[in-house]
């Protein structure tokens, strides 16, 4: 292997070429079908969650919904290259946010590590083209930051689960089909042992879901009632059990890695916004901005050159472990800082409800998602520096 | 696409990394603050010499290695991680690529108004504002009044060369002339025959002149052979023997008139342009004070006027500070992690407390995230990227920030033990200081960068 190389290949190029092309394409076609680019509402409301739905089909008829899965699941087996590039040309392009990404990037990976055959071949090319939609169920009234405080139960019956307890801050629970999420199993287990992977349809008969409120206003939260609902064994053809059962923490883990790092926040996105910074910018320039609004393209671009020392290390098949964690510190630290920049462009306009001020609201859940920013400073001290835990 | 390094540049790096172990640990970096002037120890440097790393940017045509930034890049973080005492990035990132193989320790004036080790230099390459070239003056015919600096390891000064004016008033504080020493100049008297063990792959890459067909080190530099047109590297310019038009001091030629590539590239730390550089006086406080004595050009050397060249010399030197930055602080938050987790307060280790693991993780981010943007700086640079200046200044801003906030993080985590000159801390702390402002501080190269942008 050569040392530094930054040029694409032929075949690359012409990947981008590809995808640019069809969503310049597709996102006209879409924005027409509701009547206009600015009438597309919120995925995050029930009118615009359908919208983004036909958005969803669209781009898993050309392909392009999950790109680097095989193609028997409905991908093209494109590499990590090659997914980076979909990215950016995706968010260059102007597309919406994927209200498909709890399923497509936090499942599907712990799916292709953990799940039988039967399993792949039933949840995942129905995941891509959105006739299922799946969201998380991790957090709980009492299991925030502390994930292993889980309280949900599932108890062994014949046949199945009895489900008992309540999810919280579900994101987009309302509007989805199924629930993957973290269960005690054993009643007699503590902290991270004893709990499973469940996937759970969300019409089995006991599970009430409820939608509310978020920050932004939108109905974007929901929290999900088990209330001894009955998940049977074949619910899911190849079971509703991801990976052993009593091993859900582990298994949930490889998940909590690709939501941190590479997959769920790709560089493109930040590139994008700084794109749209700078025309904000030259719109109504202000000189005394213009340091802080450099100094967050350089931490886009750094951004983007991170992830791509990290996908060559993991092509070079290292994994991305712990430092999956200050990755994530990076670009929701960043996130906050591009929208932070345009609304004190906007001065006193920043108040009225538009792009910029409901991607700041945005914004500001990242650093609480995922891991708040304050535990993955721990993880981050604790396994890159190590740093004593006690 | 592939943003690593391959295995020679891997080599490299950890043959550089184990002699600085050995030859330059904080005693060595100790000492050099207090050693005389001109009697630098140079067993480090001869050993750098030795492997080629002074010589690693120079074609090999000119008797060099050939090698190009992304080769260095990883050896100039090591050098920061050492705070090698030396003038590395001037003697072997700026100054090589223009002299030659063989210049010795240079000293230039590009990074900032006082001369950084100036007092252990052989050469100094200096810029003057009034014909915008670089000049090249023997250390032995300059005048070296010092500076106090903060980072007293590296002997800076200000220059002045008038071999006929008085000694300055004080003579305390005048290092002219240690000739004996100064003249122990690298050169092949000096045992310059590489250590077998210091190369990882049992070839010999530690020469300075590699052998042909040397596999270890691949010397197909693409500058050495740059395309037509390419303005960033003329070898046909006769840069390190300039032309005998160009050795002596033309009165007639038209002064203070910099071209235009100076006006982008004066970071305020350079000599003013509107002050001149010639016929300065060493009696002049005010202008010592800021930097602008001068030297008598009838004895220096020209070594270019070209504005393009002289701008790529200072985006290597930004660059390769850059570099030693990150190497800097990667070194300070070692120092801090291994203080904080021995250090017991409230009976556990004080590195177990949220505040302080917070503080060190985001200095470690920091410093995470500036690296690849100084390697793809060396990217630009040994292919003379269009966009090099502005992918140089990222670097140069993001590493200053990173490594200054390490700077503050570490100390803070030390507690009182770093606040003392007994601990090791204080000396990667005030080299940092020094090198976060050397070629441009943070803010200067984030105007470049929105310069360079359209912004």
């Amino acid at each position: 292997m050569t040392g530094l190389d930054l040029s694409w290949s032929p075949q690359e190029d012409a990947f981008r070429d590809e995808a640019r092309e069809w969503l310049a394409a597709n996102l006209a076609a879409w924005h027409a079908e509701h009547g206009g680019e600015d009438a597309v509402a919120s995925g995050d409301t029930r009118t615009g969650f359908a919208q983004h739905l036909a958005w969803e089909r669209r781009l898993h008829a050309g392909r392009w919904a999950a790109v680097s899965w095989p193609a028997e699941y409905g991908g093209r087996g494109a590499s990590l290259w090659e997914w980076l590039i979909f990215e950016e040309e995706y968010y260059r392009a102007g597309a919406p946010p994927r209200v498909t990404q709890n399923g497509i990037f936090l499942l599907a990976p712990t799916v292709f590590e953990f799940g039988t055959r039967d399993q792949q071949a039933h949840i995942l090319p129905r995941m891509a083209a959105a006739e299922d939609l799946w969201c998380q169920g991790w957090s709980e009234p009492g299991a925030g930051s502390d994930l292993a405080a889980i309280r949900c139960r599932a108890s062994r019956v014949d046949g199945g689960w009895r489900l008992d307890g309540q999810k919280t801050w579900t994101t987009r629970g309302a509007f989805c089909t199924h629930l993957f999420g973290l269960f005690r199993t054993d009643p007699e287990s503590e902290r991270h042992w004893g709990l499973s992977y469940l996937l759970v349809p969300l019409d089995t008969p006991g599970v009430t879901v409820r939608g509310f409120g978020r920050l932004d206003g939108d109905e974007g939260f929901a929290e999900v009632f088990f209330d001894g609902a009955i998940l049977a064994d074949d619910a899911l053809p190849g079971g509703v059990v991801l990976g052993e059962a009593g091993q859900g923490w582990s298994v949930a883990m490889a998940t909590t890695g690709s939501e941190r790092g590479l997959t769920l926040r790709s560089p493109g996105r930040f590139l994008a916004t700084a794109d749209r910074l700078f025309d904000l910018y030259r719109a109504r320039p202000e000189p005394r901005l213009r340091d802080r609004l450099v100094d967050a393209y350089i931490r886009a671009e750094a951004y983007h050159l991170y992830t791509l020392d990290t996908v060559t290390r993991l092509a070079g098949g290292a994994s991305m472990g712990a430092d999956s964690s200050i990755n994530k510190l990076w670009w929701s630290e960043l996130d906050v800082e591009l929208h932070e920049l345009a609304l004190d462009l906007l001065g006193p306009e920043a108040e009225v409800e538009g792009p910029w001020s409901k991607g700041w609201q945005f914004a500001l859940s990242g650093p609480i998602y995922a891991g708040t920013n304050e535990i993955q400073r721990n993880i981050a001290a604790e396994r890159l520096l190590g740093l004593p835990r006690k | 696409m592939h943003f690593g390094f391959d295995d020679d540049q891997l080599a490299f790096r950890d043959a550089v990394r184990a002699v600085l172990d050995k030859e330059c640990p904080p005693e060595a970096v100790r000492a050099a603050g207090s050693a005389s002037p001109g009697l630098l120890d140079r067993g480090v440097w001869d050993r750098l010499a030795a492997m080629g790393v002074l010589a690693a940017l120079v074609p090999e045509d000119r008797g060099g290695l050939g090698l190009d930034e992304r080769s260095l890049v990883l050896v100039l973080e090591e050098a920061g991680r050492a705070a090698l005492p030396h003038p590395l990035v001037d003697a072997a990132v700026v100054a090589a690529p223009l002299l030659g193989a063989d210049a010795g320790i240079v000293a230039t004036n590009l990074g900032g108004p006082h001369v950084a080790c100036a007092a252990d230099a052989d050469q100094l390459l200096l810029h003057d504002p009034g014909d915008g070239g670089l000049h090249l003056v023997q250390r032995a015919d300059a005048v070296l009044t010092p500076v106090a600096t903060v980072d007293h390891t590296r002997r800076a000064a200000t220059v002045t060369w008038d071999p006929s004016a008085p000694a300055p008033a004080d003579p305390t504080s005048t290092w002219h002339p240690a000739p004996t020493a100064v003249d122990a100049r690298v050169d092949a008297a000096r045992d310059p025959t590489p250590d077998p063990s210091l190369s990882a792959t049992g070839s010999t890459p530690a020469a300075a002149t590699p052998a042909a067909g040397d596999a270890t080190w691949d010397p197909t530099r693409p500058a050495a052979t740059p395309a037509a047109g390419d303005t960033t590297w003329d070898p046909t310019r006769p840069a390190a023997t300039p032309g005998a038009g160009d050795t002596t001091w033309d009165p007639t030629r038209p002064a203070a008139t910099p071209a235009a590539g100076d006006a982008a590239w004066d970071p305020g730390l350079g000599f003013d342009a509107t002050a001149g550089g010639h016929g300065g006086s060493a009696e002049d406080d005010d202008d010592l004070a800021w930097g602008r004595g001068s030297w008598d050009l009838g004895a220096a050397t020209l070594i270019t006027d070209d504005p393009a060249l002289v701008e790529l010399a200072r985006d290597r030197g930004a660059w390769g500070t850059a570099a030693l930055l990150i190497g800097l602080g990667r070194r300070m938050i070692e120092l801090a992690v291994a203080h904080v987790s021995e250090r017991h307060q409230f009976g556990v280790p004080v590195g177990s407390f949220q505040a302080v693991k917070h503080q060190l993780a985001d200095a470690h981010k920091d410093l995470a995230f500036a690296r690849p943007v100084v390697h793809r700086a060396a990217h630009s640079l040994a292919t003379g990227a269009a966009t090099r200046a502005r992918d140089v200044s990222m670097a140069k801003a993001l590493a200053g920030d990173a490594a200054w906030r390490a700077g503050r993080v570490a100390l803070q985590c030390h507690g009182a033990i770093g606040y003392t000159v007994e601990h090791d801390l204080h000396l990667y702390l005030k080299r940092t200081w020094a090198l976060a402002k050397a070629y441009g501080d943070a803010g200067w190269h984030r105007d470049r960068v929105g310069r360079e942008i359209g912004i």
